[in-house]
């Protein structure tokens, strides 16, 4: 485990491990390495051909990986037929049974599992409750609305008691509003069972809002691994950075370096942000946009820049404001509120942000 | 809501009422099913007639009502034998046809666009040959000296030509190939319907491969069976040119009897109780062959 992604490596509940795999000559997956802990809610986020389909069918066993390893609990399941693994899956398109009704998908895995059929019952009876969904048992799932059959998806899935339970964007097909709602009673569900899951979303805001760890993936590989917070404020590489969030990158080059902080001449001024690079160097500098304010006038000072605001988009709880510089430069702020009377485009003004929240990458 | 609102709402919702009624209110008829009525007089005049006119020439005697002619059917013992020949050849053909028809139908549903085109085109072409020509070309493979006698000689695995011409064998041959394609063809449309993460979301749950094939393959693919099977059945089991020409007098069926009856003997009684007693053998197995898959295919 030498390529671990990520503040942990070894030990995890869930070990992947210099896991690839190849579709022709395309590389889809490349040794990729992942620790999961017991209980834990991980996002594999990402672009979509990004791999991390692949990554959970992989996992599942419904692919067979060219080389790696995957782990769950101190067993080796690489060798394992999908039906082997107790691992569920809750699919994009839900994948009921149609010739089945809401009580007899549900009751499939428990059945599979040979239980006796009293706790077949129950079984159905305690999930099917859990998802609010006991009066539904004896509907045809092709009756119910798209939010049901999600419902009855997670209750199929966890009915087999998964040591593992993996989600393929599950909330694709739903509507916002319905969608927020079903995320956090999911959230809730698999905390109070202690299931640890593993969610595939190409969806940043739904990846922040319901898991413990997100893994950003780009090309195969893992970008970042770490807890939402540490993803949107210290994006590890220009990928996640731009995946994630809205940001204003200025590229330039490495003017000064001294003690924790580095000077960057950029098309809009020098720009000081924390961190090492080589002097010379060509990098991106980055803040998020609630970092940028308004500077009051006075003798500019580090991060102080000179822009022409262009859009002011109102966003109900906050208001962004784009700008441009003269380079052709394009920045954007955030304010609480609606700006004071008197912002409008076209007007120039200085803006600023502090060192500390600027971010640098070293570019190729 | 305050009581005069309340007592003006029963007024407004009659007017609503009246207005939404207004279009075909007048007639009460919905105009769609009047554009079947063209086909259905053609269908009625042409075919439901003339058929009820064969079953009521079935039971009709000299003085009135009858079953005299389906006594006389089934005294005869050669009648009888020669029902079972059909049933029989039809219930061997169905059942090879399902056999081969439904990997085949899987290979076809889940093949790429093209290797798709072909192997529809493959399948679709033949039924442009007629029948009559197909059942030639089988002759002319399974004669003594044909091609596959020949084949069979060549390989060593008989010393001498094997009969298969004017057999039960030869004949079973021949109605497989021409009626393999509709025994495909809706075992292809109902696979075609299965989501194939289903077999994914199955195996996820714990069903090993056979599991997966009993509890949701099978069931999901019920309805294109029970189509097949009725459609090749019915096919068979009526089936006239084929059994004449690769079968003859050898191999009678119920077909041949009827064309018997009508063009030589003139005996009308005798060729509309076959009809009829045909018809409802194939009926009964569409009938009955969808009531045995309900059952199965809402097993859970």
């Amino acid at each position: 485990m030498t390529n671990a992604a990520g503040p942990s490596s070894g030990g995890g509940y869930l070990q992947i491990s210099g896991l690839s795999k190849r579709f022709k000559q395309t590389a889809v997956l490349e040794d990729l390495t992942l620790d999961v802990d017991k209980g834990e809610f991980v996002s594999l986020l990402g672009p979509s051909g990004c791999g991390k389909t692949t990554l959970l069918r992989l996992v599942a066993g419904l692919l067979r990986a060219d080389r790696g390893r995957v782990v769950i609990d101190g067993r080796d399941i690489t060798a394992l037929p999908a039906h082997k693994r107790s691992v569920s899956v809750v699919f994009q398109n839900y994948a009921l049974f149609p010739h089945l009704t809401v009580a007899e998908n549900v009751a499939f895995g428990p059945k599979m599992q040979r239980l006796p059929k009293a706790d077949v019952v129950a079984a159905v009876k305690r999930f099917l409750g859990m998802v609010r969904l006991d009066q539904y048992g004896d509907r045809a799932v092709t009756a119910l609305s798209g939010g049901q059959q999600q419902r009855v998806a997670v209750a199929r899935a966890l009915a087999t008691r998964p040591t593992l339970l993996l989600l393929d964007e599950p909330f694709s097909a739903l509507d916002r509003k319905l969608r927020e709602e079903m995320e956090i009673e999911l959230r809730h569900l698999l905390r109070e069972l202690g299931i640890t899951a593993i969610f595939v979303t190409h969806d940043q805001d739904e990846a922040l809002v319901m898991s413990d760890r997100v893994a950003v993936m780009s090309a195969g590989r893992i970008e970042q691994f770490a807890d939402p917070g540490t993803i949107y404020a210290r994006p590890a590489t220009p990928f996640a950075l731009d995946f994630i969030g809205l940001a204003t990158k200025l590229s330039g080059r490495v003017i000064g370096v001294d003690g924790g902080g580095v000077t960057v001449e950029t098309a809009v001024g020098p720009i000081v942000a924390p961190g090492t690079c080589v002097n010379g160097a060509r990098v991106l500098v980055a803040v998020r946009p609630e970092y940028v304010e308004l500077a009051p006038a006075g003798a500019p000072e580090a991060n102080h820049v000179s822009v022409v605001l262009t859009d002011v988009v109102f966003l109900g709880s906050r208001t962004l404001l784009h700008f441009a510089a003269q380079s052709g430069d394009r920045l954007v702020a955030e304010v609480g509120q609606p700006p004071e009377a008197g912002l409008v485009p076209g007007e120039t003004l200085r803006l600023r942000w502090p060192v500390a929240r600027t971010l640098v990458y070293p570019l190729p | 809501m305050t009581p005069p609102r309340r007592a003006a709402a029963p007024a407004i919702d009659a007017s609503r009422a009246a207005l939404e009624r207004t279009p075909w209110s007048r007639s009460r008829i919905d105009p769609m099913p009047l554009l079947a009525v063209p086909a259905a007089l053609v269908l009625g005049l042409t075919f439901g007639l003339p058929l009820l006119m064969l079953l009521l020439a079935s039971v009709q005697g000299a003085d009135g009502f009858t079953l005299a002619g389906y006594v006389a059917f089934f005294r005869d013992p050669f009648h009888v034998h020669v029902m079972w020949n059909s049933i029989k050849m039809a219930v061997m053909a169905t059942s090879i046809c399902l056999v081969l028809a439904y990997p085949a139908a899987f290979a076809l549903a889940r093949s790429g666009p093209r290797l798709q085109l072909t192997l529809l085109a493959a399948l679709l072409l033949p039924l442009t040959v007629s029948v009559i020509v197909k059942t030639f070309g089988w002759t002319i493979l399974l004669r003594s000296n044909g091609v596959v006698n020949r084949l069979l000689l060549a390989s060593g695995l008989v010393s001498e030509p094997v009969r298969l011409i004017f057999t039960e064998a030869g004949l079973l041959i021949g109605m497989v190939n021409i009626f393999l394609p509709f025994m495909v063809l809706p075992l292809f449309a109902a696979v075609r319907m299965i989501d194939p993460r289903l077999g994914d979301a199955a195996a996820c749950l714990g069903a090993d491969p056979l599991r997966r094939f009993v509890r949701v393959t099978l069931p999901l693919t019920m309805p294109g069976v029970v189509a097949g099977v009725a459609l090749t059945f019915s096919l068979t089991v009526a089936a006239y040119v084929t059994p004449t020409l690769l079968a003859g007098e050898k191999y009678m069926t119920m077909s041949m009897i009827i064309a018997k009856a009508f063009l030589f003997l003139r005996n009308w009684q005798l060729g509309s109780t076959a009809a009829a007693l045909l018809l409802l053998i194939a009926v009964t197995v569409v009938v009955a062959s969808s009531l045995l898959a309900r059952p199965l295919r809402n097993r859970g």
